[in-house]
């Protein structure tokens, strides 16, 4: 869409004041950075001996709030953006602080059973990465939050029937949200953010009222209940499995993939409303190359070395066959 | 003559840094330390008030001449006494012009004697101040003996009213684009509202105190404002009349609307510059309005999916009616499909060519991943059941891999590459897909010589010209290869160091062309198997949990972030 010329002139006038690097520079101060944090974090308790557990909760809880703060420091003061170092304190915060509830709850409690621990801990979870979605706007934080929150009626003493409805009434609660303010920023920045959060929303919706997907097994009014929020899956997976089903959804993907492609094309200016099969972007192929290189580790199922029978051993026939043997 | 004085938002704001920054200054002896006592609810009732009435007269435009009147209803409205001045007539402009050109010309002398006055952006100034060092001293000693009487003028005015008030110019505010296109001295000659300088040049030239407050907006948005003068270091008298009218109305509280940088504001600037065509801008929009969105990824990862799942399918239907179906039927279908396949392909595909080449559709690269796919089912079938080659099996593969590798060249197939790849390191007795860096003894010789194979045929190629787009997975799948059987060398108990060399070596190889190249996962590859391998060995008697261990991994980690993070402050986000 741009001559080379044109892209560098461009580039230059969008040059802002944040630090930011590529995707795998990214990954690798993530990752580094992780090791220090989860190092610095064993080395405090491994020099101090903390073994019990409020020790413990304070020492996590310090770390996380010590992150959270150099997190912050890090993107107000020196301007990290999607740096790698940054996210990694994010997401050690998150962490210790929920590790630190967790332990909390877990002294609280005493000897009496129960979930209150992971309870506490799924809820700090959710709330802290929700805290740093809505701070620093890492898209990961809000599935964390999410996938936190989803968890938290799975600890509580409800049945089933009742976690899943809260579950999927919290659900629709962000894709609902989240989905209007994609339509207020629709071709603006963070309006494709907002698209990936109720897309996940929606599978998570999928997920926990789709009762044979996920764990455990009910049946009754509820189970058929769900089965008007759900498509293809559900009747299926009710079936006995055969061996040509996955012949049979390869030759659904592939004929719905030509029909598609073919419909779209066949529209005005080979779209129909605004989808297109055709490649737009440098980037999609890049996506493809990536695809087509992780796709060596689909190693083809090679035969293992099998010796041949040998020839059948008759050891000369007794009871008929002429005296027939095995050399005959 | 200049007047020093604070730019706030609201009075208040004013007589706060007034406050701060008003009094001696051993530096500027013109500087005195007078009192200052500003209370925001000190009467102002009966206060006695001049408007400068030719002023108010002076704009032409009949809404600004409304504004204005308005602001006087306002002031009325306090229970000021409003009574109109006609100032007398001295040449007000003229000696402030000339005596703050005299003053810049006596302060920027350093200007006129380094040459440097040519280099002044604004061309007028230098203009004005050149000339200004031409005026003759008796002229500017007239000029100050007419200031003097106007400063007496002034102070016999000022005993009579509290203030004097006009408006602070007499247009709205000019945008910035058209204040740009004319001189400062152009741009201060619209302002001016009477024929002799009026308020502004009275106030310079006396050196009274002013403030100047909104009083309204035009419909286009552009604000006016008027000022209030009063007597000499009557600072907070001004202002507490200042604050009284600004109370009286919201004027203060509105501020431009902020612009919003969007994308297609940014497009349309683009365009409008010519920095862009309208081609690419109508393009370029319509993706970013989500006119046309492309799902070109998403049917070629469904399309693979489906190839794939087709492919399981074909063999676990064999695999378990076997004895139903019998070997004729497996064999002749797989065959059928296979040479349905490979017929579609040869039919449609476009020349060869050792560049880069375009699929002719989209089902064309997975109708041909689909026939190796199956190719490969049949041989592992007719091995399985007539054990045709018995203990030399593997040549299957070699041959597999050789037949694949001419297919990916001659259709421009990546998917059948990696396949040929997957395939022939198959042949070497390794499986890629097994995530485990414990190559077994005697086949980490073979994955060593299969990664520098790999990297030698793909740079081999790559130089010849051929198909130079493939380089990139020969050398993403030799790295991966080369580093994993490396350090489970130095997992090994024999000659661990030889291999730590050799994955060092290798580390550093990889970094240091990554960045050459500008491919940086390499330079991730080269870091990470590089760390990983120096801490297996390091760390290799050491418990993890222990305080060594974990000092060391704090240590080493902050070094490996410095260098990584000084790479990344070269780069940017270059990918």
């Amino acid at each position: 869409m741009l001559e080379s010329s044109q892209s560098a002139r461009l580039e230059a006038e969008l040059q802002v004041d944040l630090r930011r690097t590529n995707n795998f520079l990214r990954g690798v101060l993530f990752l580094f950075t992780g090791l220090i944090v989860a190092a610095s974090v064993l080395l405090t308790i491994t020099v101090f001996d903390l073994d019990d557990e409020l020790l413990l909760a304070t020492t996590t809880g310090i770390a996380g709030i010590l992150f959270f703060a150099l997190l912050e420091c890090l993107v107000s003061r020196f301007r990290l953006y999607r740096f790698g170092v940054e996210e990694a304190f994010a997401v050690a915060a998150a962490v210790l602080l929920s590790v630190s509830g967790a332990a909390i709850a877990s002294t609280l409690r005493g000897n009496r059973p129960g979930e209150f621990p992971a309870l506490v801990a799924l809820c700090i979870g959710a709330l802290s990465a929700f805290g740093i979605y809505r701070r620093f706007g890492y898209v990961y934080a809000a599935f964390a939050a999410m996938i936190c929150a989803a968890g938290i009626p799975f600890q509580m003493a409800l049945s089933a029937e009742v976690q899943r409805f809260l579950v999927a009434a919290m659900l629709t609660l962000v894709f609902v949200v989240v989905r209007s303010k994609r339509l207020q920023n629709a071709s603006e920045h963070p309006g494709d953010e907002y698209g990936i959060i109720p897309a996940s929303a929606w599978a998570g919706l999928y997920f926990v009222l789709n009762l044979q997907m996920s764990f455990g097994r009910i049946e009754g009014w509820f189970y058929w209940g769900t089965y008007v929020m759900i498509w293809f899956l559900p009747p299926y997976l009710g079936l006995s499995r055969q061996p040509w089903d996955p012949i049979l959804l390869g030759i659904f993907l592939m004929a719905a993939v030509i029909t598609l492609r073919r419909w779209l094309s066949k529209g005005p200016d080979s779209r129909r409303y605004g989808f297109t099969p055709v490649r737009l972007l440098t980037g999609d192929s890049r996506l493809l190359t990536f695809v087509s290189t992780a796709s060596a580790a689909f190693q083809p199922e090679v035969p293992a070395p099998t010796s041949a029978p040998g020839k059948p051993d008759f050891s000369g026939g007794r009871s008929g066959g002429a005296g027939a043997s095995g050399s005959f | 003559m200049d007047k020093i004085g604070p730019l706030c938002r609201t009075v208040e704001d004013c007589a706060w840094v007034f406050d701060a920054i008003r009094g001696a200054d051993p530096l500027d002896l013109a500087a005195v330390d007078a009192p200052f006592r500003f209370s925001a609810h000190s009467p102002i009732n009966g206060k006695k008030i001049g408007i400068l009435r030719n002023e108010f007269e002076t704009p032409s435009d009949a809404e600004v001449r409304k504004i204005l009147a308005d602001a006087l209803k306002v002031l009325a409205g306090l229970g000021l006494i409003l009574e109109e001045v006609y100032l007398d007539d001295f040449p007000y402009q003229d000696i402030a012009r000339y005596t703050i050109n005299v003053e810049a010309a006596c302060v920027f002398e350093p200007l006129w004697t380094s040459g440097k006055i040519d280099r002044l952006i604004n061309k007028q100034r230098a203009i004005d101040w050149s000339a200004a060092r031409l005026l003759p001293a008796t002229d500017y000693l007239k000029m100050q003996r007419v200031r003097a009487e106007i400063c007496d003028y002034a102070s016999r005015l000022f005993k009579k009213y509290a203030a004097l008030v006009a408006p602070s110019t007499a247009a709205p505010a000019a945008l910035v684009e058209e204040l740009a296109a004319v001189n400062s001295v152009a741009a201060a000659a619209a302002t001016i509202v009477n024929g002799n300088g009026g308020s502004s040049a009275f106030g310079n030239v006396t050196g009274m105190p002013a403030i100047s407050v909104p009083c309204g907006f035009t419909a286009a948005g552009l604000p006016l404002g008027i000022v209030f003068l009063g007597p000499a270091f009557d600072e907070a008298g001004i202002l507490r009349l200042a604050y009284a009218y600004e109370q009286a109305n919201h004027w203060h509280e509105r501020h431009p609307k902020l612009y919003r940088m969007t994308i297609l504001t940014r497009l349309e600037q683009w365009k409008e510059s010519g920095a862009i065509t309208s081609m690419q801008f109508d393009a370029i929009s319509e993706l970013v309005r989500k006119d046309r969105f492309s799902v070109f990824f998403e049917l070629n990862a469904l399309f693979y999916l489906g190839v794939l799942s087709f492919v399981a399918g074909v063999a676990w239907v064999i695999q378990t009616y076997l004895s139903t179906l019998g070997d004729t039927a497996i064999l002749s279908g797989l065959t059928l499909l296979l040479c349905l396949s490979f017929s579609y392909c040869f039919s449609r595909a476009l020349p060869y060519s050792p560049g880069q080449m375009e699929s002719p559709n989209l089902a064309f690269d997975y109708v041909l991943y689909l026939g190796c796919l199956l190719f490969a089912v049949e041989l592992a079938y007719l091995e399985t059941r007539f054990h045709l080659m018995q203990s030399e099996w593997d040549y299957y593969l070699l041959f597999s891999s050789v037949l694949f590798f001419g297919l990916a060249y001659r259709f421009d197939n990546r998917f059948v590459l990696s396949l040929a790849l997957s395939t022939l390191a198959g042949w070497f007795g390794l499986r890629i897909s097994r995530f485990a860096f414990s190559y077994g003894e005697s086949l980490r010789p073979y994955a060593l010589v299969y990664g520098v194979l790999v990297a030698s045929i793909g740079i081999w190629l790559h130089r010849c010209g051929i198909k130079k787009h493939f380089t990139e997975t020969y050398l993403h799948i030799a790295s991966n290869v080369l580093f994993g059987a490396l350090i489970s060398g130095i997992i090994a108990r024999e000659s661990p160091w030889l291999y730590l060399m050799g994955l060092l070596g290798l580390a550093g190889i990889a970094t240091v062309e990554g960045i050459r190249f500008r491919r940086f996962a390499f330079v991730a590859y080269g870091v990470l198997y590089g760390y990983i391998g120096m801490s297996v060995r390091l760390l290799r008697n050491v418990r993890i949990d222990s305080t060594a261990a974990l000092s060391y991994l704090i240590v080493s980690g902050m070094l490996v972030i410095l260098s990584t993070i000084l790479l990344a402050r070269r780069f940017g986000s270059e990918e």
